[in-house]
């Protein structure tokens, strides 16, 4: 964090294991004792590193297309394993013809910066874009879809600088538009099990990008506590679905190509409904409450004042809503509504993070809705979104389940963003050219 | 039957790709010693951190009685798990501090 804040030479007292957190005092009262020399000499010494910084690169700088290693399928893995340049499974090689043929599905310049993405603030360039897509298996025509996911990453809405906190959270990457079937992603049965090429190796790609441009390692600046494996990319289920998709919820023009990138907790189990509207409402309220509940991020205003949780209905759930009368932002309203927990589990929480803080007082500085603090009683129930339209529906899966998913969102960690896919000029023709 | 060779580019970002890429301020210089200077205190609110400052504060007190300590509790802009907020350096300003020190982790 130091570093994607300018300042890569910060005076760090560390502890030994274990963690302050989980010490008695008299076990930090010796860990303190015997750390006051080292405090003593930060504070009256230079940064450690600081007296050899050099604002130079030292070192022959390595062009883009300079080969940097020869070798067999095994060896360039072995290659880039060493180096920790993949995610450990096997890699594509990134040859100079391979990574063309990448570009040949942009009109953009090679060395054009998408956006720096920190913590090491290096640029991610079109060709980086490519040469990562590369590696992660993408096709050629994948290209339009990693350019607009590299540059939605890189805003600063999204908060790239925050993957690597120990809450681990995960990217979860969802797709809107025609393009989804144009190159082959799956919006059915097991969207979010690796099968279909374009929704892993995507989501892969940017695995990758954060691996090579952002600089993620484990143990150095990806601090996750557990981390997860990244989720294929979620195509939404546009044919099948009886409302508009996400995207035009998100505010784009029905039919646009939209690419979506927010952080997920996890994608939550798959949980049974059934009968009629309400019932199924019911229990989505109920798991919502019990994934979302527990975060208790909508009254923590470090995370943003912000949240965007996914819930995912299949086409049949969704069909059943519609049937029912209820438009898209019905069904979030009712949720809204009925998805309480009660005022007391927030007020503990927000005690821990600020001395004499709760949902009253959070209402009164304004930093949430007047429905948190209605009265006083510790006990009255209160709501896990600030307003329903916080709530993502996207319509996906089996199409004829009756199971739904909620992905829990992080706030500011990994806020969501959604980018319009520019595609190049003749995307139809060069399209055509590679289908097989 | 030999294997096929690959020659392979880097697929690693390059600071030289752009000219902002670079964004870096100096660490602070050092104190010529800790004899009557004013140190904050900055709790973030992650379990024990309190604790750990206030063991610091005695500690440091034995060995320069002179020195004065500022104690910032948790919610003053300084709130847990959040970057510095831009009013950080007038509440460095306002309070005379030398230096800080802040718990941080979880």
């Amino acid at each position: 964090m130091g570093k994607a804040e300018g300042v890569p030479h910060m005076r760090l007292l560390e502890f030994p294991p274990p963690n302050i957190g989980a010490m008695r005092e008299a076990e930090l009262f010796e860990a303190t004792l015997a750390k006051v020399d080292e405090l003593i000499a930060l504070l009256t010494q230079p940064a450690p590193g600081s007296a050899t910084e050099t604002t130079s690169r030292e070192g022959k700088r390595v062009g883009a297309r300079d080969i940097v290693f020869s070798g067999d399928l095994n060896e360039v893995n072995d290659h880039f394993r060493e180096k920790i340049w993949c995610d450990g499974l096997p890699i594509v090689p990134p040859t100079l013809e391979e990574v063309e043929a990448m570009l040949a599905f942009t009109d953009r310049a090679p060395d054009e910066v998408i956006g720096l993405l920190p913590p090491t603030r290096l640029p991610a360039t079109v060709w980086k874009v490519a040469v990562n897509g590369v590696m992660a298996g993408c096709r050629p025509e994948y290209m339009p879809v990693l350019l607009a996911l590299a540059d939605a990453v890189s805003d600063v809405r999204f908060g790239i600088e925050n993957v690597g906190s120990t809450v681990g959270l995960t990217p979860l990457i969802i797709l809107n538009g025609p393009i989804a079937k144009e190159l082959g992603f799956n919006s059915g049965q097991g969207v979010l099990r690796p099968q279909a090429q374009a929704n892993i190796t995507v989501s892969r790609f940017l695995r990758l990008l954060m691996v090579n441009v952002a600089g993620y390692r484990l143990g150095e600046s990806d601090m996750a506590t557990f981390g997860r494996n990244y989720y294929p990319v979620i195509a939404e289920a546009e044919d099948e679905s009886p409302w508009a998709p996400m995207s035009v919820d998100r505010g784009f023009a029905a039919g646009s190509n939209v690419i979506t990138v927010q952080s997920a907790d996890t994608t939550g189990h798959s949980f049974l409904t059934e009968g009629p509207a309400e019932s199924h409402l019911g229990v989505i309220a109920r798991e919502m409450t019990r994934e979302l509940g527990g975060n208790l991020l909508v009254a923590m205003e470090h995370f943003g004042g912000h949240i965007s949780p996914v819930l995912g209905l299949t086409p049949l759930i969704a069909g059943i809503f519609s049937k029912a009368g209820f438009s898209k932002l019905d069904v979030k309203r009712w949720l809204y509504e009925h998805a309480l927990v009660s005022a007391r589990l927030f007020d503990e929480q927000l005690a821990r993070v600020e001395q004499g803080y709760n949902l009253i007082e959070a209402v009164k500085r304004g930093s949430l809705d007047k429905r948190f603090a209605l009265n006083d009683d510790p006990e009255r129930l209160v709501p896990i979104l600030h307003k329903p339209e916080e709530l993502q529906i996207v319509v996906c899966g089996a199409p004829n389940r009756n199971r739904s998913f909620i992905s829990g969102q992080f706030g500011k960690y990994g806020g969501d963003v959604s980018r319009e896919i520019r595609l190049p000029a003749d995307w139809k023709q060069k399209l055509a050219s590679v289908k097989r | 039957m030999s294997k096929a060779k690959y020659d392979v580019v880097s697929p690693l970002g390059d600071a030289l790709d752009a000219k902002d890429a670079v964004k870096q301020s100096s660490s602070a210089p050092p104190l010529s010693s800790l004899k009557g200077k004013r140190l904050g205190l900055c709790w973030t609110a992650f379990t024990n951190g309190d604790i750990v400052l206030r063991l610091f504060r005695e500690h440091l007190s034995k060995r320069y009685p002179d020195m004065e300590f500022i104690e910032f509790a948790p919610g003053r802009g300084l709130r847990w798990g959040e970057h510095p907020e831009p009013d950080i350096a007038d509440i460095v300003r306002e309070e005379r501090l030398d230096a800080a020190l802040i718990t941080a982790g979880c």
